[in-house]
């Protein structure tokens, strides 16, 4: 990629989704057959491929056990305590 | 009359009973995601649990009002709108990248794994509000353009595109870190 790897523009939507692992059979097949024979294209998509792939491991984040337990005996549940004592009386 | 009265009062009670136990298995459930995206858009693990404590109880207040229908999408909307409240009321300083990487995640050496992991983390924090939180709620949790118009409010039919130019934005910035995409 010069900077971008300069992928053909009429491309660009079906790359994305290329690596996203959406597209249609039929389009998946027209843009492996471009990506053959455009290497702009296909390193675009490559980097596509490799940037989701990085984004998606951060869904492992996981929430620290101390955060979650002050997060679960917030100020909210007195809300809701106080909520549906209101609602009681 | 009165046994009518009181048949209703504890039909109510059951009601209300239902009510607070589903509103504690949505926020059981949904609590990973609500700080995982916090934390990505507030880049501070501190004012990130702020922010999700903040949601919370507005959530509550509003759950009367939920329709029951797509919860997750319900809570980050309040998220996004805490978190924009909050810039609001935040200086600068505190939504630097210099908070970030020192609080925000440890960052080992000499692993190289965990070193373009930390570049991305980087890249992700240097891109403006709009765009992290349509990476965040795309690429990292994966949900759809409807859910994500109605969070962001940005309309239907451009969120793809709009998605795609975030992550233009975000491969220019490694490439400016050096990584090798």
């Amino acid at each position: 990629m010069s900077s971008q790897h300069d992928c053909c523009s009429h491309m660009t939507r079906f790359l994305h989704d290329e690596a996203e692992a959406k597209t249609p059979w039929l389009i998946s097949k027209y843009v492996q057959a471009h990506v053959a024979r455009c290497t702009p294209c296909r390193k675009t998509l490559e980097s596509l491929r490799r940037l989701l792939t990085g984004l998606k491991e951060f869904r492992q984040t996981p929430i620290p056990d101390d955060a979650k337990d002050r997060l679960m005996n917030g100020k909210w549940r007195g809300a809701l305590t106080d909520d549906a004592d209101t609602k009681g009386n | 009359m009165a046994s009518l009265a009181t048949n209703a009062n504890s039909a109510l009670t059951t009601a209300m009973v239902v009510d607070k136990s589903n509103f504690e298995a949505v926020i059981a459930r949904e609590l990973p995601v609500l700080y995982r995206v916090a934390l990505r858009l507030c880049l501070n693990p501190t004012v990130a649990e702020d922010v999700v404590g903040l949601t919370l109880v507005r959530a509550v207040g509003a759950w009367d009002r939920f329709d029951g229908q797509y919860e997750r999408s319900w809570l980050l909307t309040i998220l996004r709108r805490e978190y924009l409240a909050h810039i609001r009321r935040a200086s600068s300083s505190e939504l630097s990248l210099d908070s970030f990487t020192q609080d925000g995640v440890e960052i080992p050496s000499g692993d190289t794994n965990a070193t373009d992991k930390i570049d991305l983390e980087r890249a992700l924090a240097a891109l403006d509000d709009i765009d992290r939180t349509l990476i965040i709620l795309s690429d990292i949790e994966e949900m759809g353009a409807k859910e994500i118009s109605e969070i962001t409010g940005i309309y239907p039919a451009t969120v793809r595109t709009r998605i795609f130019r975030a992550r233009q934005r975000l491969r220019r910035i490694l490439l400016s870190f050096g990584e090798n995409l």
